[in-house]
C-alpha cells in the first residue's frame, strides 16, 4: 500500500535527518502528489516542562489548493494532528488560525489557503522526541487526501521569531459574547460592538447551525444575517470565529462563545423564546407611534400640523382636518408595511427604513427636508400644497394636502426611528402577515393620536397660545431641526456610498436645489421659471449615481504578489486628482457596468494607485514601468508577472477586453 | 447598491428554496441512465430507492468502492427489491463527469452495481436536492417520501480501516424500511468531496 511505502520512506528519513543531526526535522518534500507542505517549529530551543512550549505547525499551500478548518462547511475533512509525545508531556493547546471561506458553485466550505500556521502548546514531563502526523484533505476543483508525519525535538537549533509572529497575528483573539447575537426567525442576526470594520464573516465551529450556502450578508444598519438550519437548537451556546474585514484583508478576528438572546425586549434569561401576546405588542406598537411624534425628524412636521389645526380656531371644526391627517399616517403605515411584506416575500431581507438603505431614497429625502427648511425660513412660499400651509388652498384641496402631510409625516418618521425600532419591528415583521400589518397600524394609530384627539375636542386647542408674531419665530427655529434631518441623512449616506466624489455632487445638489427655491421666492417671471427648472434638473442629476462600482484595491506590491502567487491577474490603474486624463478615462471606460462585468467574468482584481500626493511606492513602481507620469494601466498576468502588460493611455474599452480576455490564452512564445 | 443586492438575492432564491426536508415526497425528476435509457423516479413508486451522489475520483467515493464495501451494499439492496440510483452532478469537463463510453468502461473497472448510474451534468437534480458531497445518500420509501439524507456513515474520513468501525447510516434506514419500523435518524451531516456543479446561470 501506498501508506506504508510513505511510512518507511519517512522513517528512513526521518533517519537520515537524525544521522545529520539537523536543527528542526523537516515532514514530506514539497512535490510529488501532495500540494501541501508541512513543517514543525520548536519556538525557543530548550525544552522546559514547568513552562508553556509553543510549537508551529505550518502547512503551505500551492496556489489555488486549500485544506479545511474545523468546522469543514458542506464538503472537505478536517485537518487532524495526532502527536506522540514523551512520557509525562502533553498537548495543553491547539491553536487554530483564523479561516478564510471558499464558495465554489453554490457549495461554501471553511479552510486555508496559502499558508496557514497552527500553534500547539505543550508542557509536562521532559523533553524528547515529538512525532506528529498531520491528516487533510486538499481540494482544488479535486480532493486528494495527504498525511505527513514529522518528528523534532528541542535541539537548541535557532528559532524562528518571524513565524511565530505571523502565527500569532492569524490566530483569532478568544473573547466571550463578542457583540450580540440574535434569532429572528430563521435567521441568526449578530450586531459588532463597535463600528469601523467594513464586512464581517461568521465561522460556526459546530455543525447544524448555519445553512452554510447562503451568503453572509453585513450592512452597517442591519447588523451580520446568517440563515439558520431548521433543526437548529438555539438554546445551547453558539461557538465560532467572527472574522471582519476591511479593504480585503483581515482587521480582526474573535473566537469564543455566545449565547444567543431573542429579539430586543423580549429576550428572556429561561430561554424561552415565546412571543409575547399580541396585544400587548400592539400597545407598545401604539407607544412607540406616540413617541414618534417628538423625534427630531417628526416634529417640525408636525409643527405644520398644528399651524394648520390652529387656522381652524376662529370657526368651523378641526375634525376633518384631523382625520384627513390620520388617514394620510395610517394608510401610509399600511403601504409601507404591505411593500416590506411583499419584499420579503419575493425573498429580500429588509428590516424598517429599509428604504433608507437606497441612496436615492435618501437624497430624495435630504431635498425634501431641505425644501421644507428653507420654506419654513421664509426663503419662499409654496404655491400649491406641498405640505398645505398655503393659504390659498381650502376645502377640499386643503384636505388632501392634510391627508398628504401625513404621508410626509410617516416618511419622516422613518429615519428617525430605525435605529431604535429596528429591532422591534423586525420582529413584528417574522410574524404572519396580518399580525405585522396590525402592529404598524397601530404605529400609525399611536403617531395621529394627538391630532385625532385635538379633532374630537376642539377644546385642547386653547391650551395653545394664540397665532401671533411667535409662530413665524417657532417656523423658523423648526427649520433648523430639519436641517439636522438633512445633516443626519448626509450621515446615513456616507455609510452607504463609499465614494468621497458622489457625497460632493449631492452636497452641491442640494445647494444648487436652495438655490432654485430662492429663485422660485423672488418672482414668478420666466426667467426665474427657466432657473427653477434648470436648478430642479440639476439637482437631479448631480443626485444620481456616479457608476462607481468597481471594487478598488488600493495599490500595495504585498497585493500583488499575493494575487499574482494565487493565480489571480491584477489590472493597475495609476491615476491622480489632478490628472484630467486620467478622470476622463475613468469616467468613459473604467466605471462602467461594462468593465466592472468584464472585470468580474476575467477574475482580474482590480487596483488603483492613486499618485495624487506623488506616494514614493508608486514611484518606484511607475519607475520599473519606465514611466513617470500618469495614467498609466498595467496588466499583471501571473504566468509572467515580471512582464506587465501596459495600455494606451488613451484608453478605450475595447483595449481591456483585448488584454483581460489573452489572459486566459496561452502565453504568446518568446522571442528566444 | 441595494437594487443590485436585491436582483442577487432573487437570483440565489431558486438555490436558497433547493433542498428536501426528511419526510417531504422526494422530487421526481428524469435522467439518462449509462445505457441512454431515462429513469424516472416517479416510475419506481412501490419500491425503496436509494440515491447515492457519486464520483468516481474522489477519495471518500474510492474509500467505499476499493474495498467492495459500496458494491456489496448495492448488491443486498437489488436482492431486497431496492433500486440504487448512483447520480453524477459534475459538470462536463469536470471530475468525475464520463462521456457514455469512458463510464461503462469505468463502471466495469470499478465493479460497480447500481440499477441506474445517472448522469445529471446539468446539476439541476443535485441543486434540488441539495446534495453536497460525494458520496451524499438519500433513501426514498415506496411511497415517495424521503426517510432519510445525510452522510453514508458516521465516521468522517477517506480510510476504508473506519467502514467496520462506523455504523452505516443507509443500512439503519433501509433495515427500518424492513421491518416497518420508522427511520430514527433522518438527516445527518453529509460528508465528503463538493459535488462539482457547473457553474450557475
Amino acid at each position: 500500500m501506498l501508506d506504508s511505502q510513505r511510512l518507511s520512506f519517512m522513517r528512513m528519513m526521518i533517519l537520515f535527518l537524525l544521522l545529520l543531526g539537523s536543527l528542526p526535522l523537516q515532514a514530506m518534500p514539497f512535490g510529488g502528489p501532495s500540494h501541501v507542505k508541512v513543517e514543525v517549529v520548536p519556538e525557543s530551543s530548550t525544552y522546559e516542562a514547568g513552562a508553556d512550549n509553543w510549537v508551529a505547525i505550518r502547512l503551505q499551500m500551492e496556489p489555488n489548493w486549500h485544506v479545511y478548518w474545523k468546522n469543514v462547511g458542506d464538503s472537505g475533512l478536517a485537518t487532524q494532528f495526532e502527536f506522540q509525545l514523551p512520557p509525562g508531556m502533553e498537548v495543553k493547546e491547539l491553536l487554530w488560525p483564523t479561516p478564510e471561506l471558499f464558495d465554489t458553485q453554490g457549495l461554501v466550505s471553511y479552510g486555508y489557503s496559502g499558508e496557514a500556521i497552527w500553534l500547539a502548546n505543550l508542557t509536562g514531563g521532559a523533553p524528547g522526541q515529538v512525532n506528529l502526523q498531520v491528516d487533510w484533505l486538499e481540494c482544488e476543483e479535486v480532493c486528494i487526501p495527504g498525511s505527513a508525519k514529522t518528528s523534532f525535538s528541542w535541539t537548541g537549533g535557532p528559532g524562528d521569531p518571524a513565524l511565530f509572529e505571523r502565527a500569532r497575528a492569524a490566530i483569532p483573539m478568544a473573547t466571550e459574547n463578542f457583540g450580540e447575537f440574535s434569532v429572528r426567525g430563521q435567521s441568526l442576526v449578530w450586531r459588532p460592538p463597535h463600528d469601523g470594520v467594513e464586512s464581517w464573516t461568521f465561522f460556526p465551529e459546530d455543525d447544524g447551525w448555519l445553512i452554510y450556502a447562503e451568503p453572509q450578508v453585513y450592512t452597517p444598519v442591519e447588523g451580520l444575517k446568517l440563515a439558520l438550519e431548521d433543526d437548529a437548537d438555539t438554546t445551547q451556546p453558539l461557538r465560532g470565529v467572527m472574522v471582519g474585514t476591511s479593504q480585503g484583508q483581515v482587521s480582526f478576528a474573535s473566537a469564543g462563545t455566545w449565547q444567543l438572546g431573542a429579539t430586543g425586549a423580549q429576550a428572556e434569561p429561561s430561554g424561552a423564546t415565546e412571543a409575547p401576546p399580541l396585544a400587548l405588542m400592539l400597545l407598545f406598537a401604539f407607544i412607540g407611534g406616540l413617541l414618534l411624534n417628538i423625534m427630531p425628524c417628526v416634529l417640525p412636521v408636525l409643527s405644520i400640523k398644528i399651524m394648520q389645526l390652529l387656522d381652524h380656531r376662529d370657526g368651523g371644526t378641526p375634525l376633518p382636518a384631523a382625520l384627513a391627517y390620520t388617514a394620510g399616517v395610517l394608510i401610509s403605515f399600511t403601504l409601507l408595511a404591505l411593500g416590506l411584506i411583499l419584499l420579503r416575500g419575493a425573498g429580500a431581507e429588509l428590516g424598517w427604513g429599509f428604504q433608507l438603505q437606497n441612496p436615492l431614497v435618501i437624497c430624495f429625502l435630504m431635498g425634501l427636508f431641505l425644501l421644507l427648511g428653507l420654506n419654513m425660513f421664509g426663503l419662499f412660499e409654496i404655491g400649491l400644497g406641498l405640505v398645505g400651509v398655503d393659504e390659498r388652498a381650502k376645502g377640499k384641496g386643503k384636505l388632501l394636502s392634510i391627508f398628504g402631510s401625513g404621508a410626509l409625516a410617516t416618511a419622516a418618521a422613518t429615519p428617525c426611528s430605525a435605529p431604535f425600532m429596528g429591532a422591534a419591528v423586525g420582529y413584528a415583521l417574522t410574524l404572519d402577515a396580518a399580525a405585522s400589518l396590525l402592529i404598524f397600524f397601530f404605529l400609525g394609530l399611536g403617531m395621529a393620536f394627538p391630532f385625532l384627539m385635538v379633532g374630537f375636542f376642539p377644546a385642547a386647542l386653547k391650551l395653545l397660545p394664540k397665532p401671533g408674531a411667535w409662530m413665524l419665530t417657532f417656523k423658523q427655529f423648526m427649520g433648523f431641526l430639519l436641517m439636522a434631518t438633512v445633516a443626519y441623512l448626509f450621515h446615513v449616506l456616507v455609510t452607504l456610498v463609499d465614494d468621497s466624489d458622489r457625497i460632493l455632487n449631492v452636497g452641491l445638489a442640494l445647494v444648487l436645489l436652495a438655490f432654485g427655491a430662492w429663485v422660485y421666492g423672488k418672482g414668478s417671471g420666466w426667467l426665474n421659471r427657466v432657473l427653477v427648472v434648470l436648478s430642479l434638473a440639476g439637482t437631479v442629476w448631480m443626485m444620481g449615481p456616479t457608476n462607481k462600482h468597481i471594487p478598488w484595491e488600493e495599490f500595495d506590491e504585498k497585493a500583488i504578489e499575493k494575487h499574482v502567487g494565487a493565480g489571480r491577474p491584477v489590472f493597475i490603474d495609476f491615476t491622480a486628482s489632478w490628472c484630467t486624463n486620467c478622470k476622463v478615462n475613468e469616467r468613459r471606460v473604467l466605471e462602467t457596468p461594462e468593465t466592472l462585468a468584464l472585470l468580474q467574468s476575467t477574475g482580474v482584481v482590480p487596483m488603483k494607485g492613486d499618485w495624487s500626493n506623488l506616494n514614493e511606492d508608486i514611484s518606484r513602481y511607475l519607475a520599473k514601468l519606465g514611466r513617470n507620469s500618469v495614467p498609466v494601466y498595467a496588466v499583471i498576468d501571473p504566468r509572467a508577472p515580471d512582464r506587465p502588460k501596459l495600455l494606451p493611455e488613451a484608453l478605450l474599452f475595447s483595449h481591456l477586453e483585448d488584454a483581460f480576455e489573452s489572459l486566459s490564452q496561452p502565453l504568446p512564445k518568446d522571442v528566444p | 447598491m441595494k437594487p443590485l443586492l436585491f436582483l442577487f438575492l432573487l437570483s440565489i432564491a431558486p438555490l436558497a428554496a433547493a433542498g428536501v426536508k426528511t419526510g417531504e415526497a422526494a422530487p421526481d425528476f428524469v435522467l439518462v441512465n449509462q445505457n441512454g435509457e431515462s429513469v424516472k423516479l416517479s416510475d419506481l413508486k412501490g419500491k425503496t430507492v436509494v440515491l447515492e451522489w457519486i464520483n468516481f475520483d474522489c477519495p471518500f467515493v474510492k474509500k467505499f468502492y476499493a474495498g467492495g464495501e459500496m458494491q456489496r451494499l448495492q448488491k443486498a439492496a437489488a436482492a431486497d427489491g431496492v433500486v440504487w440510483l448512483s447520480i453524477n452532478s459534475s459538470a462536463p469537463g469536470k471530475q468525475g463527469n464520463f462521456d457514455p463510453e469512458s463510464l461503462k468502461a469505468r463502471m466495469a473497472k470499478e465493479g460497480a452495481l447500481p440499477a441506474h448510474y445517472l448522469q445529471d451534468s446539468e446539476g439541476l437534480v443535485g441543486r434540488r436536492y441539495a446534495a453536497k458531497t460525494t458520496p451524499h445518500m438519500f433513501v426514498i420509501d415506496a411511497e415517495g417520501t424521503l426517510v432519510y439524507q445525510g452522510a453514508i456513515d458516521s465516521i468522517r474520513s477517506v480510510k476504508a480501516a473506519d467502514i467496520p468501525k462506523a455504523t452505516n447510516h443507509v443500512v439503519a434506514a433501509l433495515e427500518a424500511l424492513k421491518a416497518g419500523k420508522p427511520v430514527a435518524q433522518g438527516k445527518t451531516k453529509p460528508y465528503g468531496c463538493s459535488v462539482k456543479y457547473a457553474k450557475e446561470k
